[in-house]
């Protein structure tokens, strides 16, 4: 290995070459290191010694058994005990002998150095396991990712953190919803941990973005390389949550966005995260991955709750009737939860989860009002008031519109229906009730503001 | 020895006219067409030796020459073959060249020496200043559009050469052997009206907009919305063309081969709605020596309804912008550059995703770029044509129950066509056409309307192209309600509301680059 510069590399230099070693996954990666220095391995590897593969033969085995990877922590010996002798030991064997020649000749190939200058060049940080900067969170994950691969600062991951997740064809309203819940926390200082994925993780992020004050940034988890956009349409999200916050990945920079990463990308979110929010997703949606993982680390689930004729909601609603999820209708049912894991973390909260009596559930004015529960009493808020005073200076026609109007979108022919008023009528209503802060259009419809 | 026939064929809808040269000579019999004659046209001596001598008539065992001039232009099509067989009678002697000398001739014939009617008699025979124009009887009433000449006929080439050599009258031929038209879908045969139409209020007025003040319409709504249905019902709001429309219509309709429609001829506006998969040249107009004119120049002075209109090939709905702009279509080949008329209303209907299921009230399974992309088809150059945009939805069984009976179409019709009037008295052929340094003398808004419209731009939802737009359409919008004076508010806003579906089309969240 010819090195060029006099200073030594880090350990983690040649831990970054490795995880670049083709068909090196996160899963081998951490099953061949174990606590042991990355040099160590490295130094096996090109002295082809055969038996570092062993955890590998004893991984593969369990994967092909349970059709999982949970058995990673397995003795290595299982293996040889479930399946003995057989002749597709000694098949697998030989695959695994083909993979360390081909880790040879791509070690020897493209050096360390090769691997590490581009990441040290790209401002990416290259953490381990055992560094104190890892995050503790990740530890209680099942597999904590042996490597993570940061672009900005990985301190952002350690204030009180929210995942808000969902599905990446949302509708308008988990779009709002995830933006003002991702608003609303930026405002208390609470972290978002998000996947920068279309849809809910973007809206969630956005949100967040627009209401951050101080020194909390956004977290993002991807599943490809952290240099890998995707979906090009979040490049400005993208650039700006790795300026503001921190966009970590599990994957090599340079990896693509492959299928497989995400579910494992989802754990991490989970893990990072003292409470995960799903704001919408379908039953069998990627979101379902991320609330089974926080299930299985403890970590409290919430959900929003969406109309019942929306495929978008059928995930979410579900987990909450089977009560797999808490109700989250606005920020505050997230900060009681959080507040909660705090107190039982022992850390303090600079927030107020307490519900302040005018609260609004979201921007489409809807007062806090609970049917049949004595937990939320209804209450004439101010904003409530000030809504009735506005409305009743408006014209006859435009009180005819509004009530025509509800909270979810609804077409012009519908209120012309409605009201039984002409086209230039509604029209003339809507856009004064907009001017004073009643309707609102989503897309070409309408709706209360 | 030598005769010379006049004659016209066709390039785009413009008759061009042609001299047939004949000259018999001695040698070696034969036959020679020169002059740049497509195969059609070469074909003409096979036609016209059998059709001479069905009639029993001469064919020249002689040496024969015919020249098409100007002989560096491409001729195309059987429209030449009746000229070449009066040349031919009169070089061989058989009819006095001054009998034919101020007279055109056009048309096919048959091997049984009968005339056959041509593609393009209206144009052709506009193109010829003789004092009269022969034509097969079937394109007789076709011909007879034409003002100012005299058109004749004759049932076989042999009763046309004993015409000509004077031995017997012009017969009088019976005019109603017009070919016969097929019923088009939006105009005939059964009634349309508006009043079949059951809720849509913001559908229906946008038709009823469109026909008055001539603004482009996009429809985009999910199937079964009745973007179609409102679609057919425009025609029988716009008022009835008048000379000259009703001759550049059948011009065109004339050039492009197609039977005349009846109602063309009573000057109902024409209607075209070609099928998707139309090619750019079947819409735009193109050929390589004809130049037939294409979709958007039959639908001149009517309607262009384009369903489905994110699936026609980009090619051919970018070649809609020329159109769109300047009411004509400039076709330029290697060897041809012809400029076809094109000033038609577009109306487009489109879903609101692939699937065409998602609305504000349904949300469909369509992945954001899967609608992103459909929605893509459409350029913002594009898009930016249309003055009214509006996104519909299917009524629920209670609304298509529950709504009150609507206007009939002859109610909106009279409307329309005050408007049209009132847009004619300020100089312009409709409101969508009032320049924007007229705007503000033809369309002033009152104050309300002012800081309604002062607000949207200030807010950037309304750029000042869009501005003048929605200016357009409100100014139509007042006349509709026989407002006269300056636009009110209520237009205003109501013409903001009709180019609504634009929103739908913009992205949801900040973000996305």
């Amino acid at each position: 290995m010819g090195r060029v510069s006099a200073e030594p590399l880090p350990d983690v230099a040649y831990a970054a070459a490795l995880a670049a070693l083709p068909d090196m996954t996160p899963h081998q990666l951490s099953r061949l290191l174990g606590d042991a220095p990355a040099l160590q391995l490295y130094e096996r590897i090109l002295a082809g010694d055969a038996g570092l593969l062993e955890p590998l033969s004893a991984m593969g085995r369990r994967r092909l058994r349970n059709g999982t990877s949970d058995g990673l922590r397995d003795a290595p010996g299982e293996a040889m005990r479930l399946f003995g002798s057989s002749s597709e030991l000694e098949r697998r064997r030989q695959g695994i002998l083909t993979r360390l020649a081909c880790w040879r000749r791509e070690l020897g190939r493209r050096t360390v150095e090769d691997v590490w200058a581009p990441i040290v060049a790209g401002g990416i940080s290259v953490v381990r396991r055992m560094d104190p900067a890892y995050p503790r969170r990740l530890l209680r994950a099942d597999f904590p990712p042996e490597l993570l691969y940061v672009k900005g600062a990985l301190a952002h991951a350690a204030v009180p953190t929210v995942a808000i997740v969902g599905t990446r064809r949302a509708t308008h309203y988990g779009m709002e919803i995830a933006g003002e819940m991702g608003q609303a926390l930026a405002e208390r200082d609470v972290a978002v941990v998000s996947g920068l994925a279309r849809g809910i993780d973007a809206a969630a992020h956005a949100g967040f973005l627009s209401g951050r004050q101080r020194s909390v940034g956004p977290v993002a988890v991807v599943g490809g390389g952290v240099d890998v956009v995707y979906p090009e349409e979040n490049r400005r999200l993208w650039t700006e949550v790795g300026r503001a916050g921190a966009l970590i990945s599990e994957a090599p920079p340079g990896a693509p966005p492959e299928g497989w990463r995400f579910p494992l990308r989802n754990r991490i979110i989970a893990a990072l995260s003292q409470v995960v929010v799903v704001v919408e997703s379908s039953r069998q949606g990627g979101a379902m991955h991320t609330v089974q993982a926080a299930d299985s680390f403890g970590i409290p689930v919430l959900a929003v709750p969406g109309s019942v004729r929306s495929p978008q909601s059928e995930g979410t609603n579900a987990i909450i009737g089977e009560g797999g999820a808490g109700l989250a209708v606005d920020v505050y049912d997230v900060l009681t939860a959080l507040s909660l894991v705090s107190q039982a973390e022992g850390t303090t909260v600079t927030f107020s989860p307490v519900r302040p009596p005018d609260a609004i559930q979201s921007r489409a004015g809807v007062p806090t009002r609970k049917a049949g529960g004595g937990r939320r009493p209804a209450l004439a808020t101010d904003a409530d008031l000030i809504r009735r005073q506005v409305l009743a200076s408006c014209s006859a026609d435009e009180r005819a519109v509004y009530g025509a109007l509800e909270h979810t979108p609804t077409t012009f022919d519908v209120l012309c229906a409605r009201t039984h008023h002409d086209v230039g009528v509604v029209a003339l209503a809507l856009d004064h009730l907009e001017e004073v802060g009643l309707a609102r259009c989503v897309g070409p419809s309408w709706q209360r503001a | 020895m030598i005769a010379a026939i006049n004659s016209a064929t066709l390039l785009g809808v413009e008759g061009r006219r042609v001299l047939v040269e004949v000259h018999v000579s001695n040698g070696l019999p034969g036959f020679t067409i020169v002059g740049l004659p497509d195969a059609a046209c070469r074909e003409a001596r096979d036609r016209v030796r059998a059709a001479l001598l069905s009639s029993g008539l001469v064919w020249p065992m002689r040496r024969v020459t015919v020249n098409l001039a100007p002989s560096g232009v491409r001729k195309a099509g059987s429209g030449l073959d009746l000229p070449v067989a009066i040349g031919l009678l009169v070089a061989t002697g058989e009819i006095d060249p001054a009998a034919v000398a101020d007279c055109g001739f056009l048309g096919e014939l048959g091997l049984d020496g009968s005339l056959r009617s041509v593609a393009g008699l209206v144009p052709a025979v506009a193109a010829l200043s003789t004092a009269a124009v022969v034509v097969p009887p079937a394109g007789l009433a076709e011909a007879r559009l034409v003002p100012g000449q005299v058109v004749r006929s004759a049932r076989s080439l042999r009763e046309l050469a004993e015409v000509l050599r004077g031995r017997q009258p012009w017969p009088d031929l019976p005019l109603e052997t017009i070919r016969p038209s097929t019923p088009a879908r939006a105009d005939e045969g059964r009634s349309l009206d508006l009043a079949d139409v059951r809720g849509q209020a913001l559908g229906r007025r946008a038709i009823e907009v469109a026909a008055a003040g001539g603004h482009h319409l996009l429809m985009s709504g999910p199937p079964g919305s009745g973007k179609t249905m409102l679609a057919e019902r425009i025609v029988g709001l716009l008022p009835a063309l008048r000379q000259p429309a009703v001759l550049e219509t059948c011009r065109v309709h004339s050039a492009a081969g197609l039977p005349l429609p009846a109602a063309t001829l009573v000057g109902r506006p024409p209607w075209r709605a070609p099928h998707h998969t139309a090619s750019a040249v079947a819409l735009l107009g193109g050929g390589s020596v004809w130049m037939r004119p294409g979709e958007v120049s039959l639908a001149t002075n009517g309607v262009l309804f384009l369903d489905e209109m994110p699936e026609f090939s980009p090619a051919a709905l970018e070649g809609l912008r020329q159109p769109l702009e300047e009411g004509v279509v400039r076709i330029a080949r290697a060897r041809n550059c012809v400029t076809l008329p094109a000033a038609f209303l577009l109306i487009g209907a489109m879903n609101p995703c692939p699937c065409g299921q998602g609305s504000p009230r349904r949300p469909c399974e369509c992945t954001p770029g899967r609608i992103d992309r459909y929605r893509r088809r459409l350029s913002a150059p594009l898009l930016d044509r249309f003055d009214l945009h509006v996104a519909m939805e299917r009524l629920t069984t209670a609304e298509l129950f529950g709504t009150d009976a609507a206007e009939s179409s002859a109610a909106v019709a009279a409307r329309v066509a005050a408007v049209r009037e009132m847009a004619a008295a300020r100089g312009v052929t409709s409101n969508a056409a009032i320049p924007g340094h007229r705007l503000d003398e033809v369309a002033p808004l009152d104050p309300k309307a002012r800081s309604l419209l002062q607000r949207r731009v200030g807010r950037s939802e309304l750029s000042a192209r869009g501005l003048d737009r929605v200016r357009r359409v409100a100014r139509t919008l007042a006349d509709l309600s026989g407002i006269e004076g300056p636009v009110p508010a209520e237009a205003a806003a109501t013409a903001l509301e009709l180019r609504a579906g634009r929103r739908a089309l913009l992205g949801s969240n900040g973000w996305a680059a």
